[in-house]
């Protein structure tokens, strides 16, 4: 049987109809239209379905929508700013060439903006800790990196 | 295998308190799966390991979610390993559980699981177990009925097997009390940072003076459950800590272990790497302790 839920995508409050089995990813990819979040392994070992929930980094494949109702769900399409503008993590990420196939992209930057968001200066170890649950296949981590301190070095501090 | 959907449908229930939940547990007892974060429970279904007709929610149960230090520390099973790094007293006193939350997995996964499901899956590989384990960690299980207290070194049975009954939960892990004197540390070895461990070690040292006054060593991944490896802590206990002393223990500890071969490792490595193993987290517990 459907379930009701309330959810805030991106700032924008929305209701959905969702079965107990459906997972967040499939919502949001599926019912919402926001084809950010990727689907990879399914398992929990590649990070590529990252979203924000309430602020914290989590698997949306490996999450249940129904149980996310109430909360606010952050996905890569709403760091846009208002006007259409990039964010300046994935400006940061253009400058620097730390993107190549991309897949690997929005969890990466969803991963960046939460260290940023608590540690606005990470070392270049916090760094690579943090995004340790992110798998880049194009090898493109020194690249990635080095996009997320440079906007820690450019942020006001 | 699609690990793209959860293939089987399923009821989903959300109870908002303890009694709710227990009482919904003993009505429908064996058709449900209780679930906390989801990171292990989920992907079995995926997988079609499981296939409950039923699952039991934990996640608006807010008294299962705390942290309270009086004497020693009790923990809610919902509290996440994110919520337990963020907590001081155990950052600066339970330094071993501290450290084990930081080597789960990943961010993502810190951030969803919780220390309840971690146990109650009973896999030998739980990172929290062995540091539980060297603060005496206890379990409260309560059913509609009544409540019991377990050790955790009783509440681990088998593979994926604890002592918990049809119908009953994990309500409430209790550490005992620890002080300045008390030094603790965790390692894990994977093949990379966010795999599940080859071996784990925690080590607790209650030092005086010069001696070991108590010491408690406690291993995961090593045998059918997270096992204390209680020969190897009576040599230290009493004693004055010294290298030759450490590196006598550290054998001890690979022959009290009964590992086997799997995906992840070899009986034979697992030997080895956990004599290197014992001796830095001793030294590191020990160097810990406050003389």
């Amino acid at each position: 049987m459907k379930k009701q839920i309330a959810l805030t995508v991106n700032g924008v409050k929305r209701e959905l109809l969702v079965n107990p089995q459906d997972l967040l990813l499939n919502v949001l990819r599926e019912q919402l239209g926001l084809t950010g979040a990727k689907y990879g392994c399914g398992i929990g070992e590649c990070g590529s379905c990252t979203v924000l929930l309430d602020g914290e980094p989590i698997l949306s494949c490996m999450t249940l929508a129904v149980a996310v109702n109430g909360s606010e769900v952050t996905t890569i399409e709403g760091l846009l700013g208002s006007d259409g503008s990039l964010h300046p993590i994935q400006e940061s990420f253009l400058e620097h060439g730390a993107v190549q196939c991309g897949f690997c992209t929005p969890g990466m930057i969803l991963m960046a903006k939460n260290l940023l968001d608590k540690n606005p200066h990470p070392s270049e170890e916090e760094i690579r800790e943090h995004i340790r649950g992110n798998l880049c296949r194009c090898t493109g981590y020194t690249q990635i990196v080095q996009a997320i301190k440079e906007v820690s070095l450019t942020r006001k501090a | 295998m699609n690990t793209h959907i959860l293939p089987q449908p399923f009821e989903y229930v959300e109870p908002q308190t303890i009694d709710e939940a227990l009482q919904y547990l003993s009505e429908h007892k064996e058709k449900v799966k209780i679930i906390a974060g989801g990171t292990d429970l989920l992907v079995q279904m995926k997988i079609g390991k499981v296939s409950p007709p039923c699952l039991l929610s934990l996640s608006k149960i807010s008294a299962l979610r705390y942290v309270i230090e009086e004497s020693g520390l009790r923990m809610g099973p919902l509290t996440t390993f994110r919520e337990l790094q963020m907590t001081p007293s155990i950052s600066k006193r339970y330094t071993a559980l501290f450290e084990a939350t930081k080597a789960v997995s990943t961010a993502q996964i810190q951030t969803m699981g919780t220390l309840g499901g971690n146990l109650c899956n009973g896999s030998p590989a739980a990172d929290s177990a062995p540091p539980l384990l060297v603060f005496r960690g206890k379990v409260k299980l309560m059913d509609a009925r009544e409540e019991r207290i377990l050790s955790l070194e009783e509440f681990f049975i088998g593979p994926g097997k604890t002592a918990l009954k049809a119908g009953e939960m994990l309500t409430e892990i209790e550490l005992e009390e620890v002080n300045e004197r008390t030094g603790s540390a965790f390692k894990k070895l994977g093949r990379v940072s966010a795999d599940l461990s080859k071996v784990s070690i925690a080590v607790a040292i209650v030092r005086k003076d010069d001696l070991c006054k108590e010491c408690r060593i406690a291993v995961g991944a090593v045998a059918p459950v997270p096992m204390r490896a209680r020969k190897s802590e009576s040599i230290l206990i009493g004693k004055k800590i010294e290298r030759s002393l450490i590196e006598k223990v550290s054998h001890q500890v690979s022959q009290e272990i009964s590992p086997i071969d799997d995906i992840r490792s070899t009986a034979w490595y697992r030997r080895e790497v956990v004599k290197a193993m014992a001796r830095e987290t001793i030294q590191l517990a020990w160097e810990r302790a406050a003389s």
